[in-house]
């Protein structure tokens, strides 16, 4: 049976140049970056190198990138490194303003902190999970301290107005814009100028797991949130993953070479499978339309009740095609995506949903066994053989 | 094998009637033999994966009866029973049920039971051969 892996949104393969790149550095430069002898030193003069390559390619100051283990990680040092600075320095308390549709290591982090008093406004998206400008702008307090927002939609694909937020944010003193750039990194322009903390997944762009990067502008303090040696200017202790930073290096250099080659590329297979599935009466396509939306993104739902995600993806796990969704394996996880009832307050839409993320190494005959597994997972529906083992 | 999840005590399986999704009465208790039980979630891919390794095992498995406790709909547990061998019973709980009734809140999860009805095994589900070779040792 043809697999088709359809979740580029929760991992990517490893680019070949990037493998080649992790193999060599894992193989040949194994000493420690911090050790003081000559092998050491070369391995930190590799760190460097590719900061500086980084740096160049994101158009910030070498300074301002640091290494981490991955985007979770440079979520939560930016929100809560910035908070504990913050506290060391001031007895107010701090406020916070994210969406009701960041990722979970935002949004947990923020209950998180809610929990120790610090204060958070949700705001809320309209019915394409767009935020609105005006009301981050009413949320802003004179003890608010961070706005967190995240670039691309990890559901829905729906992309945030960061410039305008941005141009707001540094019309405002004292508050720190952070953008969560997980899924629109390589994907979706954006530009870095107005944006104090940026974060970046290494495995979302042909990378491996473990390395991701968080960007601190200059003029941003934060406090650590692990302790010990003094890497990364002691703001990331721990021994600096080598080859994680040579692979995320060239992942990142080839996400954005040939950025509209690939961009377009993806147009045209949104484009193509999106008008197809348009004509299935029992699907509501939840991603907006693509001038707000990433092509990389699709979501949609079963809209007639009865149906959950888990059926769907299992059905056309049995096809071979790989998709995503929620999966509630505990009655205390929610069955229905947080995101989606954000955006339509409907729980048989929130319930009932997929996502399908697309790759610029997808092929055309993907996308038709895609719509063709399609047709047969409705038809199964129909014939009341959602159980069905064999197909 | 999933050790910590084994009982250090036995515990008697719960007397309770039940309907099934056709309204026909139901009691494990009386029901003679070993028995398993399932705890599945329609929202929960694990369980649906499940499924056709349950439908394996039910012929692996003689003199055990199969009781599954679903959180589905009705029309979910008729197209249920359509793929299931006859004997193996399936019966609608909720979450709410499954927590209040069984301290169920992971899926998927089972309970092995002896002829006596005593519960002599329970614990998330990792595969569906470890349960299998509890019921032979139990033999």
């Amino acid at each position: 049976m043809k697999r088709l892996y359809l979740d580029y949104c929760a991992s990517t393969p490893l680019h070949p140049l990037v493998l080649k790149k992790l193999i060599e550095s894992s193989q040949y430069i194994y000493a420690n970056p911090s050790s003081v002898h000559q092998m050491g030193y070369e391995a930190s003069c590799l760190i460097e190198e590719s900061r500086k390559v980084i740096s160049e390619l994101l158009n910030v100051k070498s300074s301002e990138v640091v290494f981490t283990s991955g985007a979770t990680e440079s979520n939560n040092m930016a929100i809560i490194g910035l908070i504990r600075k913050i506290k060391e320095k001031s007895k107010v308390t701090p406020h916070i303003i994210i969406s009701q549709i960041e990722h979970p290591s935002v949004y947990n982090c923020c209950k998180a902190l809610e929990k120790d008093g610090v204060e958070v406004t949700y705001v809320s998206v309209d019915k394409n999970g767009l935020v609105n400008v005006s009301e981050i702008e009413d949320s802003i307090r004179e003890n608010t301290v961070l706005v967190s927002i995240m670039h691309v939609n990890n559901e829905t694909g729906s992309i945030q107005p960061i410039d305008e937020i941005g141009e707001l944010i540094q019309s405002k003193e004292n508050i720190c814009f952070h953008v969560d750039g997980v899924q629109g990194f390589g994907k979706v322009p954006l530009e870095l100028d107005n944006i104090d903390l940026f974060t970046i997944s290494g495995h979302k762009i042909g990378g491996p797991k473990g390395i991701g990067i968080l960007v601190i502008k200059e003029n941003i303090e934060i406090s650590p949130i692990i302790f010990g040696g003094s890497q990364e200017n002691s703001i990331r202790p721990g021994t600096t993953n080598l080859p994680g930073v040579v692979s995320i290096t060239e992942a990142i250099k080839i996400a954005l070479l040939d950025f509209n080659k690939r961009f377009n590329y993806l147009v045209e297979l949104y484009t193509y499978i999106s008008s197809q599935i348009k004509k299935k009466k029992e699907f509501t396509i939840n991603s907006p339309k693509l001038s707000l939306s990433s092509p990389h993104i699709l979501n949609l739902s079963y809209h007639q009740e009865g149906i959950t995600s888990a059926q769907l993806i299992n059905l056309f796990a049995k096809r071979g095609v790989i998709l995503s969704s929620q999966s509630a394996c505990s009655s205390k996880s929610s069955k229905l995506s947080r995101v989606l009832m954000a955006m339509s307050h409907n729980e048989v839409i929130s319930s009932s949903s997929i996502r399908i993320s697309l790759h610029e190494t997808m092929t055309f005959s993907d996308a038709d066994y895609l719509l063709q597994s399609i047709e047969e997972v409705l038809e199964q529906i129909k014939q009341k053989k959602r159980f069905a083992i064999n197909i | 094998m999933n050790t910590e999840n084994e009982l250090a005590f036995k515990e008697h399986l719960l007397y309770k009637n039940y309907k099934n999704h056709q309204g026909v009465s139901m009691n494990l208790h009386e029901t003679k033999g070993g028995k398993v039980l399932f705890f599945l979630s329609v929202f929960c891919i694990r369980c649906l994966e499940l499924i056709p390794e349950i439908i394996k095992m039910s012929d692996d498995v003689p003199n055990t009866t199969i009781f599954i406790f679903s959180n589905g709909t009705e029309k979910d547990h008729q197209e249920m029973e359509s793929i299931f061998p006859l004997g193996v019973n399936i019966i609608g709980l909720n979450d709410e049920e499954m927590e209040e009734e069984y301290s169920v809140s992971l899926h998927p999860y089972y309970f092995l039971v002896d002829k006596n009805n005593i519960v002599y095994s329970k614990g998330n589900i990792k595969s569906i051969d470890h349960i299998k070779e509890r019921i032979n040792i139990e033999r």
